[in-house]
């Protein structure tokens, strides 16, 4: 028992002796506790952003509905134009739900995301299915349905080329059809999802803001896997894939986001104030409110292991990321051919981000993001 | 003390910890095979990966069939209840030692001390006869029966589950876990927000608490079980701690191998003169140089043991950032790192290049383990040189890497030297001067 005790005397000296030494070298370690209301979060997350941004999202989606039947019905160059507009609205406004991609949006048998936004598009297939008559979406892959699908049969080859293949083509009836199924199903899907989550509906608002905790599956481990997941689909398939980083370098300005459209910059600032909004907890109106960035500030008082804070250095890191989206103007095809390193720079500051947000936000969070034993080593 | 020690190992004693020892091994880890299998993990570490990261100088081993790394697992569950059972004890210990042992060796993406742990106590008890008494083998007259045995069969146990708590403590004597309650406070945070247990886990002082109760236990529990009077208290914060850590950490069957196999330290007297209700059979070693050349094998391995944890103190900077001697060496649950690596591939003849997408190579697992551990990054640019090479026809492939990393609540900052070509970098124990140096105030780590 005597060694015991000398040994335990001696490691207590030892700690202490280390104690004195690093006070020297770190005079201010600032303590402070931090009792954070998750539940508060999830709750302002999704009542005033989530559901009002669905509810959003699916009003235009009914109206780009009308208006792709208004056309099918009457296809004349104003209602053509109405639909575009119809479909950049619906477009803009898909940007701020990407990132919900959980719950309602997955749990019908089909993954929300991917009905919606895969791109490139399959133009070959699509064209084909359309002169076979395959009109169901339902039925139809990921790369002809959606946005993308819309973006290209309302857009390629500009005005007159569009109009000539909606209304006198030999498969014009069809194209228009298959416009109008296109719009139908974003329109009932978005509807369904908005559905799913109103207390009126399906109540997933109550699931989603009864319960606090960071394990698999809750709301906070939810939020900030798709937060990040989309914010990566941001960088690779919007920036990195077009600007050929997989490709030796060689930009492919045709697999950007909004190709025929030529307004891929318009939905990736889009998604990026919607990715900003949910990291501040800001409202659909405007209202400031609990998010990820309010939590994090109450972290890093209580951790103090560095000079930076991490909520400082992601909100620098992202301005610096705006800066640099805001000087890429539309198309964006262009702009790669054309300022190719501007477009490079955008990239580099979104690879800066990546370290911030899904690895030491989510390791400050306490999400899991493995899912075999660890013993932390 | 030397005296003292020599009549320890030599003394006669009862064969029962060591029987004890024997069942509580086999029964967890039959459980511990059998919840591997039904997790779905051989599919997921031994099936699904492309790439595997090999061990320095075990490039050669490689995951077998599926079908025949399932075969593996029941044969290691098999022999698992025959070691419980003491059936064929010898050859089922064996077969499990070398088949456990080979598995951890396929990857060292799933390295786990706990994993060393066992690998190292399943060749241990091929070599002593755990199967004398209250064992099939005895029952069915396989082998002839015995109830003592010289203290050292079960010193060896208990030598080797001291160094594991020693070395874990020592290892928790750093300016991050004593001064800065870190990774605890991390580790913390979110039960913070707990309904029930939050008001304890709110207040500052808890990690602390916690990180300083967790550096004493584990310095202190190998003596602590070692002592007659202590021992029964030792015992109960054993069962609380590995409880505790169990609850609140993803870490699996550690504990209930931990505390199964420090019942070693206990005598079983009622047991053990049970076992010798028809007289006391002390183990005959039938041939003394066998006996002589398992001593010295036993010699060399501890002092491995003792050494192998300082090996650190040969690399310059910080282990905890470059982790140059970190394994196999009981740093268990100690620091918290996180990082992100984006690999470049360029062809220097024609000027093209490619970035990689880990995830066309890497399962999400190895991704995030190779991302912090500088020897798995290196080990991967080799790989992506020589996948590059094939699929593009590049002559000479360059490997360069941006990558981050984060410890212990710090920001993250530049990991791996990102100018330097890693295809030309080899791999082995030198130091690894393309480390960048971690550039922060902590001393280093004992």
């Amino acid at each position: 028992m005597k060694s015991l005790k000398i040994a335990l005397a001696m490691f207590i000296g030892v700690a202490l002796l280390s104690s004195c030494k690093d006070k020297k070298k770190d005079p201010d370690p600032v303590d402070e506790s931090c009792t954070f209301d998750v539940v508060a979060m999830n709750t302002n997350i999704g009542n005033n952003i989530i559901i009002k941004y669905y509810e959003q999202y699916k009003n235009a989606c009914a109206s780009l509905q009308t208006a792709a039947t208004q056309f099918r019905n009457t296809p004349d160059s104003s209602n053509l134009v109405a639909l575009q507009n119809e479909l950049e609205t619906a477009y803009l406004h898909y940007q701020y739900v990407s990132m919900f991609n959980f719950g309602p949006a997955v749990d019908n048998g089909y993954d929300h995301f991917l009905k919606t936004n895969t791109f490139p598009s399959d133009t070959v297939t699509i064209v084909n299915h359309i002169t076979v008559s395959n009109l169901d979406p339902a039925s139809n892959g990921n790369a002809t349905v959606g946005f993308p699908a819309l973006d290209f049969l309302l857009h390629a080859g500009g005005h007159q080329s569009t109009m000539y293949r909606l209304t006198a083509a030999t498969n014009a009836s069809n194209a228009r059809t298959y416009v109008e199924a296109l719009a139908t199903q974003l329109s009932s899907h978005a509807a369904f999802i908005h559905n799913e989550w109103i207390a009126s509906g399906g109540n997933y608002i109550a699931t989603f803001t009864g319960s606090g905790g960071n394990a698999t599956g809750t709301p906070l481990s939810l939020l900030c896997n798709q937060f990040n997941y989309d914010f990566e689909t941001l960088k690779n398939f919007k920036m990195k894939i077009p600007l050929g980083k997989f490709n030796a370098g060689i930009p492919l300005p045709d697999k950007v986001e909004g190709f025929y459209a030529g307004n891929s910059m318009k939905l990736m600032v889009a998604q990026y104030n919607a990715f900003i909004k949910l990291y501040h907890g800001t409202g659909y109106n405007g209202n400031p409110g609990l998010g990820f960035h309010d939590y994090l500030e109450c972290l890093d008082s209580y951790y103090a292991m560095d000079d930076v804070d991490l909520s400082v250095a992601i909100e620098q890191q992202m301005r610096d990321l705006e800066t640099k989206l805001a000087v890429l103007p539309d198309p964006l095809s262009n702009t790669l051919s054309v300022n190719k390193p501007a477009v490079d720079e955008a990239h580099t500051e979104m690879q800066y981000l990546v370290p911030l947000i899904k690895r030491e936000m989510t390791a400050a969070f306490g999400v899991q993001i493995t899912y075999v034993d660890n013993d932390g080593d | 003390m030397l005296n003292k020690l020599t009549t320890y190992l030599k003394r006669e004693t009862s064969i029962a910890p060591l029987v004890i020892l024997r069942i509580m091994f086999g029964s967890v880890m039959c459980f511990s095979i059998l919840r591997f299998m039904y997790n779905g993990w051989i599919q997921d570490l031994y099936v699904s990966p492309k790439y595997y990261f090999t061990y320095y100088g075990f490039d050669w081993l490689k995951p077998l069939s599926e079908n025949a790394m399932i075969g593996v697992f029941v044969v290691l569950a098999v022999c698992a209840a025959f070691i419980a059972l003491g059936f064929l004890y010898r050859y089922a210990a064996l077969v499990f030692a070398i088949l456990f042992t080979y598995v951890e060796l396929i990857d060292k993406t799933t390295y786990l001390n706990h994993y060393y742990f066992i690998s190292i106590l399943a060749f241990v008890l091929v070599v002593v006869p755990a199967n004398k008494a209250f064992s099939l083998d005895r029952y069915l007259g396989l082998t002839n029966g015995a109830t003592r045995v010289p203290g050292w069969v079960i010193g060896v146990f208990r030598l080797q589950l001291g160094l594991l708590y020693f070395y874990a403590g020592i290892a928790k004597i750093n300016p991050d876990w004593l001064l800065h309650a870190m990774p605890m406070k991390i580790w913390m945070a979110p039960y913070a927000q707990s309904e029930w247990i939050g008001w304890a886990f709110a207040s500052t002082i808890t990690p602390f608490i916690l990180s300083w109760a967790g550096m004493l236990y584990d310095v202190a529990i190998p003596f602590l079980l070692l002592g007659r009077k202590t021992r029964p208290v030792a015992y109960l914060a054993v069962i609380g701690f590995h409880i505790i850590t169990w609850l609140m950490f993803p870490i699996g069957m550690f504990p209930f191998i931990m505390i199964g196999c420090t019942l070693v330290f206990f005598p079983f007297s009622r047991f053990g003169a049970w076992l010798e209700r028809e007289g006391s059979h002390p183990v005959i070693f039938k041939r003394p140089v066998l006996l002589r050349t398992l001593k010295f094998g036993l010699i060399i391995h501890f002092t491995l043991q003792i050494l192998l944890p300082w090996r650190f103190t040969l690399y310059p900077g910080d282990l905890f950032w470059t982790e140059e001697g970190y394994r196999f060496s009981w740093r268990v649950m100690l620091i918290e790192k996180v990082g992100q690596a984006t690999f470049t591939v360029s062809d220097p003849d024609s000027g093209r290049a490619w970035e990689v997408h880990n995830r066309d190579h890497l399962t999400d697992l190895q991704e995030i383990m190779m991302s912090t551990q500088p020897d798995m990054i290196l080990q991967y640019a080799h790989y992506l040189e020589s996948h590059y090479a094939e699929v593009y026809q590049i002559e000479d492939p360059e490997v360069r890497v941006l990558s981050f990393v984060a410890l212990n609540g710090r920001r993250s900052k530049l990991f791996v030297d990102p100018s330097r070509d890693l295809t030309v970098e080899d791999r082995g124990w030198h130091h690894k001067d393309w480390i960048l140096a971690s550039n922060d105030h902590r001393t280093e780590n004992p």
